[in-house]
């Protein structure tokens, strides 16, 4: 491939919308899920000498993807959050409705995003790859750049912390007491 | 009964990330504890939930933008700038090429929420830069190119202080040449006022890895649309150019001295913001117009750069509004392909 321009493009178009939705569900915002792309597109491209045969490829770009939103995770966590990111999700949510019923799909799309930020990048990363996408724990361990085992603890400490944040979506009636072992700290006896 | 399970320990367990004896005493924990099991009915499901995470699929203008990346890119490794060149300028070579990663953080904040429709505007945008520009269009650098803008060299060796004067109001002549009506009328092309004289700022200076020059921003108040981009452009320069030039500089052109303040068309922020985004995207080429203006109705910065000395290679750049030394969004790109008026 070689950076070959066109090649490149093929392999762009081949891949967008697996690689979009790896970064609008880590990153919530259309906008910035789009610069990270483009970021790791770009950055992909000068650096595709290197690489050979298809799958290799995949996990690689969705290893510089990922690595791009992490990056834009990390410093986003210096600041504020942006109050708008989630109101332009709905919207493009809503024009893009059709058939489905866009208040119920929309509000708990948005509480599992809106969740999922509470968490550190690392584990938002794993639970985008493994929870969200379905992709399996080797192949998230691949894209990550760790280990299997790594993976698995990043993904049940995610979700232990999501519990108390979304345990009202699956039970609206009655919601469980949820004995949470806060801050991702060790096991507790 | 056994004390509560944590959710950590429930997590753990389901992963078969407990040993054997504390799983067992998980398992007896659960089935004498109605709480500790609706956690771990709560956590299994939690999967599904997130799974089950509807967002949209890619909007067109987002990968329009970075299809537009790609092909900016891809122009400019096809031009012969496969890496960032350094030392001396290669003139002959055209190796000044400019390149950037579009990451900036200003770009972003300004070009982000589009109305409805400019995003439709800048997907179109994008179609045809791709459809009339990319990978071709800087594979036209060649010979055939040759009469691209004397204008534009022969410009960048007259340079001279004149270029100030040419921002006082009033002194350039207020029609326009009857030419550059035909796109403007046909688009709605330039704003009021547009007839009126080019509004100059003050001379900037930039230094970008180590090359220097500079040039006089202006506001021709020429609303740039991407089907017109090239046509506008060379109306622009020539308008700039038609009282005297604006004082643009590649490396050791000696150009005009502080002009005007400028006015308050020309904000402090805009012009700190200036020699970084200038430098940028010349890389090293000379710069012959550096406009204040808006493509596709949204605020951006036409730049029309050559390289050094030479009669070809004039390119037309309009970057977004916010561009600055950490970024540049590319909006569209293309080559000048016949001489400026």
């Amino acid at each position: 491939m070689a950076g070959d321009p066109d090649a490149f493009g093929v392999l762009f178009g081949r891949h967008r919308e697996r690689l979009w939705a790896v970064a609008i569900r880590t990153l919530g915002d259309p906008e910035e899920a789009a610069d990270a792309l483009q970021d790791a597109m770009i950055s992909a491209f000068r650096r595709a000498g290197g690489f050979r045969g298809d799958s290799a490829v995949t996990t690689w770009l969705h290893r510089i993807v990922v690595n791009a939103c992490l990056d834009r995770l990390r410093r986003r966590a210096a600041r504020p959050a942006t109050a708008g990111a989630d109101q332009q999700v709905l919207e493009i949510l809503a024009a893009d409705g059709g058939q489905r019923d866009p208040s119920a799909d929309s509000d708990t799309s948005l509480d599992v995003l809106a969740a999922l930020r509470t968490l550190p990048p690392e584990q938002q990363a794993a639970l985008v790859l493994v929870d969200m996408l379905g992709y399996g724990v080797a192949d998230a361990a691949q894209v990550l750049g760790v280990s299997v085992g790594t993976v698995k603890s990043r993904c049940s400490r995610g979700r232990v912390r999501l519990l108390p944040h979304l345990a009202h979506l699956r039970n609206r009636t009655a919601a469980p007491h949820v004995q949470s072992s806060q801050e991702g700290g060790s096991d507790q006896p | 009964m056994t004390r509560h399970v944590s959710a950590e320990k429930l997590a753990r367990s389901r992963d078969g990330d407990l040993s054997p004896a504390a799983a067992r005493r998980v398992t007896a924990h659960l089935a004498g504890c109605p709480r500790c099991r609706a956690a771990a009915d709560a956590l299994a499901g939690l999967p599904a939930l997130l799974a089950a995470t509807q967002l949209p699929p890619m909007p067109d203008h987002l990968a329009a933008r970075i299809e537009t990346a790609l092909a900016t890119e891809s122009a400019h490794r096809a031009a012969g700038a496969p890496e960032r060149p350094r030392g001396p300028l290669r003139a002959s070579r055209r190796s000044g090429l400019p390149r950037w990663v579009v990451t900036d953080e200003q770009a972003r904040r300004h070009a982000r929420r589009p109305g409805p429709a400019r995003r439709i505007l800048a997907a179109a945008a994008v179609v045809a830069v791709i459809g009339g520009g990319g990978y071709a269009l800087v594979a036209t650098l060649g010979p055939d190119s040759g009469s691209t803008s004397s204008t534009a060299s022969g410009a960048s060796g007259s340079r001279s202080a004149a270029g100030p004067a040419a921002g006082s109001p009033g002194s350039a002549p207020a029609a326009r040449p009857s030419g550059l009506n035909a796109p403007a009328v046909r688009s709605g092309g330039v704003l009021p006022g547009a007839a009126g004289a080019p509004d100059f700022g003050p001379v900037v200076q930039y230094n970008h890895d180590g090359r220097a020059g500079r040039f006089t921003p202006v506001r021709t108040s020429t609303a740039y649309l991407a089907a017109d981009l090239g046509q506008q452009a060379s109306a622009a320069l020539a308008r700039v150019r038609s009282p005297g030039p604006s004082g643009t500089g590649g490396p050791g052109h000696t150009s005009a001295g502080q002009g005007p303040a400028g006015g308050g068309a020309f904000s402090a922020a805009t012009l700190a913001r200036l020699p970084g985004c200038i430098g940028r995207v010349a890389g090293g080429q000379s710069v012959l117009l550096v406009d204040l203006a808006t493509f596709q109705g949204a605020p951006a910065i036409v730049i029309v750069t050559a390289p050094p000395g030479s009669a070809t290679g004039t390119q037309v750049w309009a970057v977004a509004a916010g561009c600055s030394s950490s970024g540049a969004r590319v909006l569209a790109h293309r080559q000048l392909s016949e001489p400026a008026p």
